[in-house]
């Protein structure tokens, strides 16, 4: 049902924003058009925040946050950016990155589980951290190396970004609907004391989750860098507001116990349509609003995180009745 | 009398953060020494402490308010954006003439004014506090943004305010305010109930709930007490800038003034905590931040060292938190 609903509003959405930005839909061709024109351009720009979505989806199962995602996808492309590009980047940088984002991750693992320290203040923490230390890496500079690296700009277009985000959510929806890793993930969320009872290494179960989204933002890095060639300190600044926006609203309850893949990534989708139509609107409320229409972006993100939640509340109530 | 009243990991922190207050003030002597004469260091440093009320009386303001929201469950994320909010108003004043007490009020009342609303959409809509400000943190800039197009002629992504009487709160009075301030939140701690029942809010709701107490109504009441401290702040905040720039302005606001009160010991989930701890928390922040200024010289690492120092302080806590409670199941 809710599913539906997403895919209503994304529709809904493309409308809305087709109509402002004065594409010629009147016609079936225009609307398809339209719509290769548009995905084109929004898949590979989504495809960090889409990778993070379902990273973050399996932290909110566990009654978790990870409000440092854009930090670390910052620091991995900072680390991968110090190589030097040609061939050996696939052999050096890469690696190297994903052992950074998963490091990074076990971090805050272990800071959530061993030292019991609160998801929100220790991601919090680390969210300072990791920009403080990309900023040591990175200095006032700004670094592209990316391009200079065979087949890698391949990863950032439309073919290469679709082919990864179809695995990372094809390997995820099939793990997901079928591991029993994941059943535990969400009685470590719904009841963490029954979790223990039930025999589920708690502790090692959160390390493993918060792993997993350093990995992901590891591949999010690789997305982000493929795509736009250049990283400085101040890359991916605010992504996690985005990011938590999508989970939310693709059902995923922030108190844990409850979320879906599937969700998660029309969430992102909303997200991402509403980001790349409000820039297209720019023409159009010139001309007709008294302020510019990016400024909307904020409201919008704001509201829809609310009417999110509501709903979720609410037939989290409807279930319980 | 105030530390018989506080919880034993209170008071643990409460003697951590004066110890290391002191150890920074020692720390930052140290570092002004070398190159100067002792009584050249002396006076540099009494530069500096007379400079800190001014500088750290917004995020002190804003944590005491933040302190009261967090004591009952909730959190407010949006602060930074609620200062923007602020800021707008006051840049929207500025520009429309009109007198530095009106725009003073505008930008506490607007300020004060969302954060007491945060409040009210928790009651409402019956959504965790940290999800609607989380959406106000986004929401509320953007608000700052519209009200700036909308109501400053000419507006080209800052605003310059060189008029000294519109700066006189934020610079001569700051310190009087935070005292005045301060000294009502400990006395209120002391001597009244609403802020124990903050606190027993955040300890046990259903105890609460089967004690009679209208929940609901006393989130509010933190959330207005909160949004009074955050308005104040805010007032200090932009009566202190040059220039207003409500796209950037107290961008990770929240995050400083967050981690100051869990570092004076209020537990993140509410029902413990205190205001001195709070003050003494913001008070290490602003010293620590000083201390890194004098002590490296490479800038770029001064926020690593923060969030080092951070998650340090707290994670250090967690563990002696950890082994306490380890050691009362042993018994």
């Amino acid at each position: 049902m809710r599913a539906v609903v997403l895919l209503l509003l994304l529709v809904l959405e493309l409308a809305v924003f087709a109509s402002v930005s004065g594409a010629d839909v009147s016609t079936v061709s225009g609307i398809v058009g339209y719509l290769e024109l548009k995905f084109l351009d929004l898949i590979p720009g989504l495809a960090p925040v889409l990778v993070l979505s379902v990273g973050m989806t399996l932290v909110l199962v566990t009654a978790g946050i990870d409000l440092s995602v854009g930090s670390m996808l910052a620091l991995v492309a900072a680390v991968m950016s110090c190589c030097e590009g040609g061939t050996s980047f696939w052999f050096t940088a890469v690696p190297l990155g994903l052992l950074v984002g998963v490091g990074l991750g076990m971090f805050n693992g272990a800071l959530v589980s061993r030292l019991d320290i609160p998801p929100i203040v220790a991601t919090l923490g680390t969210m300072i951290f990791y920009r403080g230390l990309c900023q040591v890496v990175m200095r006032d500079a700004e670094r592209a190396p990316f391009f200079d690296v065979p087949g890698y700009e391949w990863l950032g277009g439309f073919s290469g970004s679709l082919i990864l985000l179809g695995l990372v959510a094809g390997a995820g929806g099939w793990f997901w609907s079928r591991s029993r890793w994941r059943r535990e993930l969400l009685l470590v969320g719904g009841n963490r004391v029954a979790a223990r009872y039930a025999g589920v290494p708690v502790d090692r179960r959160l390390v493993e989750t918060y792993a997993v989204m350093g990995g992901l933002a590891w591949l999010a890095a690789v997305c982000f860098t493929a795509r736009n060639g250049a990283v400085n300190a101040s890359t991916a600044t605010g992504l996690e507001l985005k990011v938590i926006v999508a989970v939310v609203l693709g059902g995923t309850r922030v108190e844990g116990g409850r979320g879906s893949l599937l969700g998660s990534v029309l969430g992102a989708f909303l997200v991402a349509v509403l980001d790349d139509g409000l820039r297209e609107a720019k023409g159009w409320s010139d001309e007709h609003l008294p302020f510019e229409v990016s400024h909307l972006r904020y409201l919008l993100l704001g509201l829809l995180l609310v009417s999110g939640v509501w709903l979720n509340t609410r037939v989290g109530r409807r279930d319980a009745d | 009398m105030i530390l018989s009243r506080m919880t034993s990991p209170v008071r643990r922190r409460l003697f951590w953060l004066v110890a290391g207050n002191a150890t920074l003030l020692v720390v930052i002597f140290a570092c002004l020494l070398p190159g100067d004469t002792f009584a050249g260091a002396v006076s540099r440093l009494g530069t500096v402490l007379v400079d800190t009320p001014r500088n750290m009386a917004p995020e002190m303001l804003a944590a005491i308010g933040l302190t009261a929201i967090i004591w009952t469950g909730a959190i407010d994320l949006s602060i930074g954006s609620v200062v923007a909010v602020g800021g707008a108003v006051f840049a929207m004043g500025y520009s429309h003439e009109i007198s530095p007490v009106m725009c003073f009020a505008g930008c506490l009342l607007a300020a004060g004014g969302l954060v007491a609303s945060n409040g009210l959409l928790v009651r409402w809509l019956k959504i965790p506090a940290l999800i609607i400000t989380l959406a106000g943190l986004a929401a509320y800039r953007g608000v700052a943004l519209v009200l700036v197009n909308l109501g400053v002629p000419g507006f080209d992504g800052n605003l310059t305010v060189p008029e000294e009487i519109y700066r006189v709160p934020g610079r001569d009075w700051a310190g009087w305010i935070l005292v005045a301030a301060v000294g009502t939140a400990v006395v209120s701690e002391l001597f009244f109930r609403t802020p124990r029942l903050w606190l027993a809010h955040g300890s046990s709701s259903s105890a609460c709930r089967l004690h009679g107490l209208d929940l609901s109504r006393l989130s509010v009441t933190a959330f207005l007490f909160g949004g009074l401290y955050v308005g104040l702040g805010a007032m200090l905040y932009v009566s202190n800038q040059q220039t207003i720039d409500p796209a950037r302005m107290a961008l990770g606001f929240e995050l400083s003034v967050i981690a100051a009160v869990v570092l004076g010991g209020t537990n993140i989930f509410g029902g413990e905590g205190s205001f001195l701890g709070t003050v003494l928390g913001v008070l290490f922040l602003y010293l620590a931040r000083q201390t890194l200024v004098y002590a490296l010289d490479d800038v770029h690492a001064r926020q690593a060292f923060e969030g080092a120092l951070i998650l340090g302080v707290i994670g250090f806590d967690c563990v002696l938190h950890r082994v306490e409670h380890r050691m009362e199941e042993l018994k």
